[in-house]
Order: structure tokens, then sequence, then C-alpha cells
């Protein structure tokens, strides 16, 4: 009974032993696939982690990788070319370190967003009170010296505050996409809905929208120099350049929010308004300008009607002479041409407007041969009456010569 | 008897100056086998491994068919001696090559069963080549099925 117990034993002993040998049987080629395709799928984990709390868990899952495959390292080393088995668990930590980053570097702009919120909604409230100050003295004696000097002061502070304010915008936006997630084309469900959370608690819109509305307004309210259009021009540049990337993802975040889609609507509208703002005010001041010399012209919107408006001043003018006094024609031209055109426009203005490309050097040579033209048939009148003086100085003067031979003769 | 030793000592120094030279202990053993998809010319090739060749020959001499290839894929690898071990599901041999002047030639064809293998898969284990087919292992080398090995 004991010898049949004990042949049984090796009996199974040895079934076990052909058995499992063909269970551990395994392809080194499946192995090294599997592992593979853990990797893979560990890497994606890290990657599209959605948190810090996520992305720790994947640590555990990691060791229990490199534990599970540790005894097969030597046909990883040799078959995982050109890594090996160490090269590929340090890329591994390597991704979860950057994607880490990615996480302190946005809990870090989160804490700092809601800093960034209350400094906005203060300088908002700031740049109220100014420009409402500003709009004030503008209806105020603008001859006291120390009222203007006052706006002067205030202007500036507006336009310090103004920037201050756009750029404290700029970083909310940042933190709410920081550059991982501004890279990537396609943002998920769930980070779409994340960052709609946090741009609806930071009011990310209507602070853009609020903006907008106050460099609309700054404009309005301000007479403005070629440098500080210049300022601005640059200004609108930076501004288009943020809102080709994170107005993109932010249509996208609000894409199907209908009240919201309208509102990035409002913003497109309302950086247009702001480009178009400016070119008016351009050409505003230029009108001033020459009437602040007395030149009064109609209104201008672009460069071609301005070159139409003051070719047809020149074509009056030249008109006029003969009608008008000498005086009052050469008054006009000098005050459009000295005064204003070469003094002020063509120096300050013109380089402003063809960097812009709301004039061309063609327009400008126009204005000018009109210019000359209209100061030819001034002097020609003008070379009249030289001649005429010289004339008679030159007849007065042989009258004399003549008189004094005629008595000279009679004396001898 | 001086003749004899006059012949061998002939043979010896003919023998010497025939001799090619050799690197020994080359080891051209892969440490995985390849899984090579075929394309639609019957070609394979091998990125890593750089090797390229045509498979029309291996199916018409398997299946007597040289365009069965279709949708199919090998699996190669190569032994410490440089015999290049191919075989592929439904085979019923493991076709042992060689390399010669740009060609692979067939040195020996080790049938393994008449149905035709499963899910076979090529590992290293030098000086062997082991073949998996479910679970049950042979061990082959370039000259046929090594019965000792267990």
């Amino acid at each position: 009974m004991k010898y049949h117990s004990s042949l049984n034993k090796i009996i199974l002993l040895l079934f076990l032993l052909v058995f499992t040998n063909q269970l551990f049987a395994q392809s080194d080629y499946e192995i090294v696939q599997s592992f593979k395709q853990k990797y893979k799928q560990l890497e994606e984990a890290i990657n599209k982690s959605k948190n810090l709390e996520e992305l720790n868990s994947i640590v555990a899952d990691i060791d229990r990788f490199r534990n599970e495959y540790v005894e097969q390292k030597t046909l990883l080393d040799k078959s995982l070319y050109p890594d090996n088995f160490d090269k590929t668990f340090e890329k591994l930590n390597m991704s979860f370190v950057i994607r880490n980053r990615d996480f302190t570097t946005i809990d870090v702009l989160q804490t700092e967003n809601l800093e960034l919120k209350e400094q906005v909604a203060s300088l908002n409230k700031r740049n109220t009170e100014l420009m409402n100050k500003i709009q004030e003295y503008e209806y105020s004696d603008k001859k006291d010296v120390n009222k203007v000097a006052e706006i002067d002061a205030l202007v500036r502070e507006l336009k310090r505050s103004l920037r201050k304010r756009d750029e404290l915008i700029f970083s909310i936006v940042d933190s709410l996409l920081p550059q991982p997630m501004m890279e990537q084309t396609q943002l998920s469900s769930l980070e779409r809905n994340a960052i709609y959370i946090e741009a609806e608690k930071n009011n990310v819109l209507s602070n853009v929208k609020r903006s907008l509305q106050d460099n609309v307004r700054f404009i309005e309210l301000t007479t403005l120099e070629p440098g500080d259009l210049n300022e601005i021009k640059k200004q609108q540049d930076q501004f288009a350049e943020f809102w080709q990337d994170a107005g993109a993802k932010l249509i996208d975040i609000y894409a199907g929010k209908n009240i919201k889609s309208k509102e990035i609507k409002e913003i497109d509208s309302l950086f247009s308004m702001w480009n178009f703002t400016l070119d008016q005010e351009v050409w505003r001041n230029i009108r001033e300008e020459f009437a602040y010399h007395k030149i009064n012209l109609i209104e201008f919107t672009n460069g071609e009607e301005f070159t139409n408006v003051l070719t047809s001043f020149i074509d009056d003018a030249i008109k006029n002479i003969g009608v008008k006094s000498p005086e009052e024609s050469n008054l006009t031209y000098s005050s459009f041409s000295d005064s204003t055109w070469f003094k002020v426009i063509s120096t300050n203005w013109v380089p402003y407007l063809i960097d812009n490309e709301m004039l061309d050097l063609e327009q400008k040579r126009i204005v000018e041969v009109n210019i000359s033209d209209w100061k030819g048939r001034l002097t020609p009148s003008s070379f009249d009456w030289m001649y005429v003086l010289v004339a008679v100085i030159a007849v007065a003067g042989l009258g004399y010569m003549n008189r004094k031979r005629l008595f000279k003769n009679k004396q001898t | 008897m001086k003749l004899i030793k006059f012949l061998s000592f002939l043979l010896l120094v003919i023998a010497a100056a025939c001799s090619t030279l050799k690197l020994k202990q080359a080891d051209f053993a892969w440490p995985v086998e390849s899984v090579i998809s075929i394309d639609e010319n019957g070609r394979v090739s091998d990125e890593r491994y750089s090797i390229s060749f045509d498979t029309g020959g291996l199916f018409y001499e398997e299946l007597d068919d040289s365009s069965a290839y279709v949708g199919k894929e090998i699996r190669i690898l190569r032994d410490i001696n440089g015999y290049y071990f191919i075989t592929a599901e439904k085979f019923k041999n493991v076709y042992v090559f060689q390399m010669d002047n740009g060609a692979m030639v067939l040195d020996n064809k080790i049938f393994i069963s008449e149905f035709g293998v499963e899910e076979p898969a090529l590992n290293q284990r030098t000086p062997f080549i082991e073949l998996i087919d479910g679970g049950k292992s042979l061990y082959l080398t370039n000259n046929g099925i090594d019965r000792n090995k267990k």
C-alpha cells in the first residue's frame, strides 16, 4: 500500500514537472512585446493624468511593472534595442518628473490666480475712476495750467494702470491654459470642463471685454501723439497674438455654451473696434492739427480721402489766387504748407501713417506735388512785383544818371 | 616509407597554404525572434538586423503556392552559428537557412508536425533554438531536433 502511495506521488510529481515545464514555455518575443505594451500604457497614463493625486498613484504601478519584469532583465537588455531595461525605466521616470512639474506649475499658477483676480478687480475700479476724472477735466477750463498738468498726470497714470490690468488678464489666461495645454491640438472634454469652470470663476471673458472697452475709451478720452499711438499699436499686436492662441482655445472650451460663444464674438468685434478707433483717432488728430493753424478741412477717414481732401483744398486755394488778396493767399499757403504739412504732418504723422499702411508713398507724393504747384503759382505774382520794382528802380536810376550828365554838360 | 613521410609533409604544407583566415568565437545569435509581416510583393525586411529577402520560394516549398504569403507573417531567429531558423503559422517544418552570396540558401528542413504548427514561437536558447507550439517545446539545431535536451 505504502509502495503504491509513494509511486502515485512520484507520478504526480513527474506530471506536474512536465506540465509546469510546458505551461511556462513562453515566447521571448511575447514577453518583450508585452513589456513594451505595458510601458506604453504607463507612459500614456502619466501623460493623461489629470492631477497630482492621479499621477502619484502611477508610482506604485511603475514599481510593480519593474518587479514583474526584473527576472527578464537579461532578455530585455538585449531586446529593447537601442534602449535597455534600466534606460526604459529612466525614460518612464523622466516622463513622470516632467508631468509632475506641469502640475506643480499649474498648482502655483492657480494660487497666483486668486491674487491676480483681486488685483484685476481693483485695477478695473481704479481705471474707471481715472477715466471719469479725466472726462470731468476735459469739460473744465483748459487754460488753467494747473489743471492741464493734472490731466497729463492722470492720463499717464491711467495708461500705466490699463497696461498693468491687461498684463494681469494675460497672466490669468496663461495660468488657465499653461503651455503644455496650449500645445495640445485637441483638449479632452474633462480638460475643457475644468478650464471652463476656472475661466468662469475668474470672469475671463468679461475681463477681456472690459479691457478692450477701456482701451477704446482711453483713445476717445485723450489726445494722443504719434509716439503714444505707436505704443497702442504695439499693445494691439500683443493682444492679437494672445487672442490668436488663447482665443482659439477659449472658443473650443466655450463651444456649445451659446451665451458665452456670443461673448467671444463680442470680444472679436471689440478688438476690431479698438483698431478702428485708433485709426480714426489718428485722422482726427491730423485734422485738428490743420484746424489749429486755421486750415479747416472736411472729415477724412482713410488715406485716399485724406489725399483727396488735401488736394481739393489746394485746388481751391490756387483758384482763389487773384480773388483773395495776395497777403491772404500767402498766409493760407504758409499756414498749410510751412506750419502744418512740413513742420508737423510730414515729420510726425506721415511716418506713422506709412508704417501702419494708412497712407502710401504715392499719396504722399501727390500731396507734395500739389503743394509745390501751389507755391509755383503764388511765386510768379510776387516776381512780377519784383520786376516792376527793379524796373522802376532801373528807370529812376537811369533818369537820375541822365539828368546828372545833362547838368554836367550844361556846366561845361 | 620515405615516400609516405614526404607525401604527408607535402599535404600538411598544402593544407596550411590553403586554409583561410577565420575569426573565431563569433556569436551571430539574435536575442529574440523577429516577427515580420510579409508585404504585397512577398518581401520581408527587418530594420534592426538589416535583413530583407523574398519569401515566395519558402511558401512554394511549404505549401506548393508561391503566393500563399498574402496576409501572413514569418518568424525568424538566427542562432549562435549564424543559421537562420524560419517558420510560420500552419507550417509543418522549420527551415534552416544560411547566407550565401546575396541569397538565403536552405541548409535543412526540420519536420515538426503533420498538422502544422498552430502558434509557433522561436526562442534563443544557445546553443539551441527553442520552438514553442502550444506550450510544448522542441530544441533545434541546424541539424534537426535535439532529443536529448529537455
